[in-house]
């Protein structure tokens, strides 16, 4: 594929409505060659409805969606051969074998003689499906068929990839294999259009993330960036072996705390700022001759920063 | 023994053809073909050679085919050995055959893409880069090869009736083809069939539908097969040209359906923004032309006839009608990828605009279609009373017969298209909305009048009156058993009147549409310039060739 300018994935104004429902809302974004995106958002938010228009499955009412440049409405036949699309269900055939199904898509995507060898033979392995080549697809696992979905969406090498609910139903040691492979298509230059609702997976995998509810991309940026604009307290609990009850109204005085409670030797408060004024602060506790045993911040996790952009309204 | 002798030796007794390698240079080869076949049809003959389904099938047609021999042979002993028993036999061998050529085949065929279409996978094959004229290519060619298994397991037993006399080898092949061709076409009724709807309370509906369809031809073709063969009807002059002529208009006509079938399954699967009109218009027109050449050779073979003209205008008028009523149901919107492939020639524009998609051109279409029909029946029959004075009986009738029949369809489809122009701006209307709309109105245009006829003391309840100027069946067919047409006032009316409507409604279907008959163009995108130019290297190299400058 040759490299080009455009964004390998663009959102322009896209709208989807269906009757009165607007399934997508007037969203916009990009993704970059070798980056993933994790797109969040509660059941009917509009995430399938979007990645169904990038692969070509459905027509915008408004706006337009681009792989590479190319538009998905106008030019599907080029948006397609740069793409590779996993739905959230499996799409498997009877009567049909792991190899015999990948090399039926090879062949659908065009790839002949030793091209189509050669993919079949990396898709195995990249999948780790070598093994189970001549085994019936309907006789395969969950995780195993999310292999051979994950293979065939990947099997004309596409630059991007587009996967909807990947790790849905899968245990944790698949979990923590698909990501693994996600990650490595990532390092491979390809860009990664991932949905879930495992979010804290997401967080680990994804360079940006969208969060999108009732048809609307709410935030967009790294789990960081999103953090920052949004979420701006942690969560200390301190244990202080001796008066307790003193650090709390110690802390109470402090403009920076807030919510502080006592619980024997514990103390909780809210505290607005980053680790490095997290670490002054335990320096003045100590300086103030409290005996603080423990000392941990919890920071906002993926799930917080969701549940506080989306308002809690999950459906 | 050295070690390169051994080596060698040990090569020479692995090439001495044991049974592994031949099978695996015979596998090699099948792998080797196999990358010019179509993905589909090597992905379900995969399916097939597992499936249980096709392997009863099979079975039991091979069981049936010997039973059928045994009995026969049985049944018939000893005259066997003396009397024509070939055609019985040869009945026997083709119903066997005809259940799974013209109900199990097509209606697999139906099913495997319906059966994709609900189970999501038509998905995964629409956004690879399969066009969905391979999708539909490959499930027929899967359907042709299971056809050619079924004949090739009963093709002994077909071959056994020509050695039991009284059944020639050449109406053997003919019934073996057209049983063959019926099923070709039938199976891609069956595709088109499933594209109809996504529901799966449809496709459940439309399945039992089909079935029945699919039944109702097995049991016609047995009545055909025994009349064919068994009671011999006189159709089998092999020597007469005329029988071979009408073999071959025939032929033009099952392969013209068959090439519309194929385009209209092909279209109804494909992207909204990709062009889904204008290879369907193309047969229609050759359809047109096919229409009109071999009506021409009845005319020219019945001596003139007038009968054959009447029948050449009937045809075209329903041709027309039904598919201008499918095109004014197209979508008013040309997609920015249609109109950017609108050449900028224009001469080349003016030719292909008419093949555009859209209601306002499909209008036009139809009805241009219909006037030239028209008007090259009317030269011809007026050229030929010039060269030939007196050789077309009744001029007039025939002129007033082409007229009203060219109304009916300029008006008919002029109401509908002005009535899906108004259902669109309260909704949206499709080519299924259209059918149904035309068909509504030509029940209406038929029955109203006839109960109005009917209902009224002072109107004749058997003779034809211009209050039937709405009903088209009647008032073609008093023209054209009327003695006197110019002499029947009624009829008159109704000519000169539908004559004048047609011509109303055609200018004012061309001053509603005018700004949509003529497309505007647009350019290629940058993108795809860039990537034509690069993935085209040749002929960029090709404009800088010394020879350009010449």
């Amino acid at each position: 594929m040759i490299a080009t300018k455009f964004p390998m994935i663009e959102l322009r104004r896209l709208h989807r409505f269906f009757g009165a429902t607007k399934a997508v809302n007037d969203i916009s974004f990009e993704v970059e060659a070798g980056q993933v995106f994790g797109y969040i958002g509660p059941n009917g938010a509009g995430k399938t409805t979007s990645m169904r228009i990038l692969a070509t499955l459905d027509l915008p009412t408004a706006g337009d969606a681009l792989i590479d440049g190319f538009s998905v409405i106008n030019d599907p036949d080029r948006v397609r051969r740069r793409l590779g699309f996993m739905p959230d269900y499996f799409g498997t055939y009877s009567n049909v074998n792991c190899w015999e199904y990948l090399d039926f898509f090879a062949r659908a995507y065009g790839l002949r003689g030793n091209d189509r060898r050669k993919a079949l033979n990396y898709t195995m392995d990249f999948t780790g499906l070598e093994v189970l080549a001549t085994k019936a697809i309907n006789g395969l696992s969950k995780g195993m068929k999310q292999r051979l979905c994950l293979g065939r969406a990947m099997i004309h090498d596409p630059a991007v990839l587009i996967l909807d609910e990947p790790a849905a139903g899968l245990d944790p040691r698949a979990r923590i294999e698909l990501r693994e492979m996600i990650n490595r298509l990532a390092s491979d230059g390809k860009s990664v259009l991932v949905s879930s609702h495992i979010l804290t997976e997401l967080a680990e995998m994804c360079d940006i993330v969208g969060i999108i509810e009732q048809g609307q991309l709410l935030a967009t940026g790294s789990v960081a960036d999103i953090q920052r604009g949004r979420v701006t307290h942690a969560t200390v609990r301190v244990r202080c072996l001796e008066n307790a009850a003193g650090l709390a109204a110690w802390l109470t005085e402090r403009e920076d705390m807030s919510n502080v409670l006592v619980d024997g030797e514990l103390v909780m408060f809210s505290h607005a700022g980053d680790r490095v004024s997290e670490a002054a602060l335990l320096r003045e506790m100590i300086e103030a001759n409290f005996i603080v045993a423990e000392f941990g911040a919890k920071h906002t996790s993926l799930e917080d920063v969701f549940l506080t952009v989306t308002q809690g309204r999950v459906q | 023994m050295t070690t390169v002798e051994s080596a060698a030796a040990i090569e020479e007794e692995q090439t001495t053809a044991s049974p592994a390698s031949r099978w695996e240079r015979f596998d090699q080869w099948i792998e080797y073909g196999s990358e010019f076949l179509n993905p589909i049809l090597v992905k379900e003959t995969r399916q097939a050679l597992k499936s249980r389904q096709f392997a009863v099938t099979f079975t039991l047609v091979l069981a049936c085919g010997w039973a059928w021999s045994l009995l026969g042979v049985a049944v018939n002993s000893p005259a066997i050995y003396y009397s024509a028993n070939g055609p019985i036999m040869l009945v026997g061998y083709i119903d066997i055959l005809l259940f799974p050529l013209l109900v199990i085949i097509p209606f697999t065929a139906f099913r495997s893409l319906a059966g994709e279409r609900e189970d999501g996978t038509y998905e995964l094959l629409s956004v690879s880069t399969l066009p969905p004229e391979k999708i539909i290519s490959g499930k027929l060619g899967s359907a042709v090869l299971q056809m050619i298994v079924y004949l090739s397991a009963l093709a002994p037993c077909v071959a056994f009736t020509y050695l039991l006399r009284g059944i020639d080898i050449i109406t053997i092949c003919y019934v073996m083809i057209a049983a063959t061709l019926a099923s070709v076409i039938l199976s891609m009724a069956g595709l088109l069939l499933a594209t109809v709807t996504n529901s799966k309370s449809w496709q459940s509906v439309l399945s039992v539908a089909v079935i029945i369809l699919f039944l109702i031809a097995f049991f016609a073709a047995i009545g055909l097969t025994l009349g064919a063969v068994v009671e011999d009807t006189g159709w089998r002059r092999y020597d007469d040209p005329r029988f071979w002529t009408i073999t071959v208009c025939a032929l033009t006509f099952y392969f013209s359906y068959l090439a519309l079938l194929y385009f209209a399954a092909s279209a109804a699967i494909s992207f909204a923004s990709e062009n889904r009109s204008t290879k369907l218009r193309m047969v229609m027109l050759t359809q047109h032309f096919l229409f009109f050449i071999w009506f021409c050779w009845v005319f020219l073979e019945s001596s003139y006839e007038t009968g054959a003209l009447l029948a050449m205008v009937t045809f075209l008028a329903i041709h027309w009608g039904l598919h201008g009523a499918l095109m004014v149901g197209e979508s008013q919107a040309l997609s920015p990828r249609i109109r950017r492939s609108i050449p900028k020639a224009v001469v080349r524009r003016l030719f292909s605009n008419w093949f555009l998609p859209g209601p306002a051109r499909g209008y036009l279409f139809a009805t241009s279609g219909m006037i030239s029909g028209a008007v090259s029946i009317v030269v011809l029959a007026a050229a030929t009373q010039q060269l030939r004075p007196g050789a077309v009986a009744d001029l007039e009738m025939l002129f007033a017969f082409v007229a009203v029949a060219t109304a009916y369809v300029v008006i008919y489809l002029g109401v509908g298209r002005l009535l899906m122009i108004g259902l669109r701006r309260i909704g949206s209307g499709d080519i299924f909305l259209s059918a149904i709309i035309h068909l509504l109105l030509l029940l209406l245009g038929v029955f109203i009048p006839i109960i109005v006829q009917l209902s009224t003391y002072w109107l004749p309840n058997d003779d034809y009156s211009i209050v039937q100027i709405s009903n088209p069946f009647w008032t073609l067919v008093a023209i054209a058993e009327s003695s006197n047409t110019i002499g029947d006032p009624e009829l008159v009316g109704s000519v000169l009147l539908l004559t004048l409507g047609g011509a109303v409604m055609f200018f004012l279907q061309i001053v509603i549409s005018a700004a949509d008959i003529v497309p505007s163009t647009q350019a290629t995108p940058q993108r795809v310039s860039e990537e034509d130019q690069l993935l085209a290297p040749l002929d960029v190299l090709g404009a800088d060739s010394p020879w350009d400058d010449a």
